[in-house]
């Protein structure tokens, strides 16, 4: 086992690199994930002015709702600065509230309000609110009740809000644990390229080949012995990768999504060794290994869905997304966290997913064994 | 005498142009055998196809009386390789070095231990042990090579150009060596195109040019190939080109040369040259600071046989 012990002492040397380069990209996983809040929502208030020529009650009314929903901003009465206003985002919305609005509003006269709105989205819920208020008025007026009535009336239907209650409390974690492992497709394959292309371009040396080649040394030994220390080195990273979603997470961790979550991520980083092998028998200069690293770790990871949600990609970049193990790998990490009930027929799909990723694996190892032979 | 190698009519060709033709040389054991040649004449292709690192396209490679063939583990074990481009790992200490070759090699950790300190020892490495290569001068890295190649004290060993571009005092570290080497056993194969080397180290000598053996013998057999006797010159200011007229017709003179104040003349084999010559520029009022003769050399002996230079 010479060449796998020297594999290592090779590794020692560049260990300072290697660290540093897990610890990025573990870090962006992390960070990553910390950033996407899938817990709660606040809506937000909408800046409105107001300019009111009504006196009526149901008017004083429906400026009290609106001053609770929004912050109200003064605007000067005039066309100059209401534009301005709308112009410079100081204000959502302008609320014109024209003479009579209210008599008009409860005798079915259609009066107009006007609503002047900037380009802002948050201007369109600033019209739902008045037109939520109005239409209940509307409706209370045409069954026949008085201004005063309608008014008691929209106070208490306006105080009925939804409560929105989140079922699964670990149901956002368990979302955000599936981004982390989503996103060991791009720390894998970009970590794995870097240091299989880095110790294969070493060992490929023409001179160093050379000289193992005349040796008795076996060459089915030799590529055997340098795989072992790929796969040694590669399942640590994957190891400090698993352990630091157990401490994030471990109450999913320790879970049967979780252990999927693992199976699925052993699988991908078999994977994703054999394809860094793959290259790796590929590259003669080591000069090349950044290049090549980033195009391939990003490019997988954008049209696999790993930074662009798949939904938002073009179907045909998704097809030609199914020829790599990363898209099964990504797509069978959101299969397992959507899963709730655990009985054959819910896991087999997971089950073949993974030996979906595990056949690619032996493809591209079975390419770069062919291609070993093929060069040397 | 034991042959520990056999080559019969080995050809290599790439495409159209012959590397190595029709090629037929042998090694005694416990030899040194050198092969001589300017660069490009197929020393290193020779070399490679013996060791099955190229194939060829006719003829037969006997080692230790087997048929090589790039599965011959047994054979394989029992040769060492320096290679003329220095194959070592940057990442690693010269003692790392030497031990990860060694390993290919020799399984048992003690007597590699052993052996790796026997491998410093000979090149002189025992100052640069936690050295990295890229710490080492050009000669220092050389005696890498070297130990890298001998370690696992093989039987057979090829050292293919081991001194370009090496400063004198590690080339004379490694020729020492390759003495001790060969004095503890080892039977040798040295390519280079340093007639002196050879010369001072090789029993055998093959001369190669255009990938063909143009002469093969031990060193004084081949000086035995040229017509030439000896070489005098002759430090002398300002000769008149009737002198110089006058020598060319001198018996057994086969050439004669002025150039820069300097005075080359070539002689057949016989005897009293220098002191014919002498004679003739005391009877001729030539005074000259200088004069002494020399003996054919191998790059002589290659000069006749194919009109150019050794190292041209």
């Amino acid at each position: 086992m010479i060449v796998f012990k020297n594999y290592f002492n090779i590794v020692k040397r560049h260990l300072g690199i290697i660290i540093l380069f897990s610890m990025i990209s573990i870090g962006i996983s992390i960070i990553n994930t910390s950033y996407t809040n899938t817990e709660s929502y606040e809506s937000e208030m909408p800046k409105i002015s107001i300019i009111n020529y009504d006196d009526s009650a149901l008017t004083n009314n429906f400026i009290n709702y609106i001053t609770k929903k929004s912050k109200i901003v003064e605007v000067e009465d005039n066309e100059k600065a209401i534009q301005d206003a709308l112009y410079l985002n100081k204000v959502d919305a302008i609320l014109i509230i024209p003479v009579n609005f209210g008599i008009d509003l409860l005798n079915k006269n259609e009066p107009n309000l006007k609503i002047k709105k900037s380009t802002q989205n948050i201007s369109e819920y600033t019209e739902l609110l008045v037109n939520r208020y109005f239409k209940i008025a509307e409706n209370y007026s045409n069954i026949g009740m008085t201004e005063r009535e309608i008014i008691n009336k929209i106070e208490k239907d306006i105080q009925n809000e939804i409560e929105v209650k989140v079922l699964n409390e670990n149901q956002s974690d368990i979302e955000k644990l599936a981004l982390y492992y989503s996103f060991e497709n791009y720390a894998f394959l970009s970590i794995f390229i870097f240091i299989i292309g880095t110790i294969m371009c070493i060992f490929n040396n023409e001179n160093i080949r050379k000289r193992n080649n005349i040796s008795m040394l076996n060459p089915k030994s030799f590529s055997n012995q340098l795989f072992l220390g790929h796969m040694t080195l590669t399942l640590s990273i994957w190891i400090i990768y698993i352990l630091i979603s157990i401490i994030l997470y471990k109450d999913i961790m320790f879970t049967i999504n979780g252990l999927l979550l693992i199976i699925n991520s052993l699988c991908f980083a078999i994977s994703s060794t054999c394809l860094a092998y793959m290259i790796g028998c590929l590259i003669k200069n080591e000069n090349v290994i950044s290049g090549v690293q980033n195009v391939i770790s990003l490019g997988l990871s954008f049209i696999s869905g790993c930074f662009v949600p798949i939904e938002l990609l073009d179907p045909n970049i998704v097809s030609f997304a199914k020829i790599f193990s990363s898209y099964w790998f990504i797509q069978g990490n959101y299969d397992i966290v959507k899963l709730s009930t655990f009985n054959f027929k819910t896991i087999q799909p997971i089950i073949q997913n993974f030996g979906i990723i595990l056949i690619f694996g032996i493809v591209y190892f079975s390419i770069g064994k062919i291609i070993v032979s093929k060069k040397y | 005498m034991e042959k520990v190698i056999e080559i019969e009519n080995l050809t290599k060709c790439y495409g159209k142009f012959k590397a190595i033709y029709d090629l037929s040389i042998y090694v005694e054991k416990g030899k040194i055998f050198g092969l001589l040649g300017p660069n490009g004449s197929g020393k290193s292709t020779t070399i490679n196809c013996i060791l099955s690192l190229l194939n060829f396209e006719k003829g037969s490679i006997k080692i230790f009386g087997k048929e090589m063939q790039p599965n011959c583990y047994d054979i394989k074990s029992k040769i060492g390789v320096v290679f003329q481009d220095v194959a070592v790992f940057d990442e690693l200490t010269v003692y790392e070095n030497i031990n990860y070759f060694c390993g290919l090699y020799i399984k048992n950790k003690k007597k590699r231990e052993q052996y790796v300190e026997d491998a410093i020892e000979l090149t002189g490495l025992r100052e640069f042990k936690k050295f990295r290569p890229k710490q080492l001068s050009g000669g220092l890295l050389r005696r890498l090579n070297i130990a890298c190649g001998i370690a696992h004290k093989p039987e057979l060993i090829f050292l293919d150009e081991p001194t370009v571009a090496v400063d004198p005092q590690s080339r004379n570290n490694i020729l020492e060596g390759i003495k001790k080497l060969n004095k503890n056993g080892a039977t040798i194969v040295y390519t280079t195109h340093y007639m002196e080397e050879v010369e001072q180290l090789c029993n055998r000598i093959a001369i190669l040019d255009k990938g063909k053996v143009i002469a093969i013998g031990t060193k004084d057999y081949l000086k035995e190939l040229t017509t030439m006797g000896e070489k005098i010159t002759v430090e002398v200011e300002k000769l008149k080109k009737n002198t110089i007229s006058e020598l060319k017709n001198i018996e057994n003179i086969i050439d004669v040369k002025y150039e820069d104040n300097i005075l080359f003349v070539t002689y057949k084999k016989g005897e009293d040259n220098l002191e014919r010559m002498i004679s003739f520029l005391k009877e001729n009022n030539v005074k000259y600071t200088k004069i002494f003769s020399e003996l054919p050399t191998l790059n002589d002996v290659f000069l006749e046989l194919t009109g150019k230079q050794l190292r041209d």
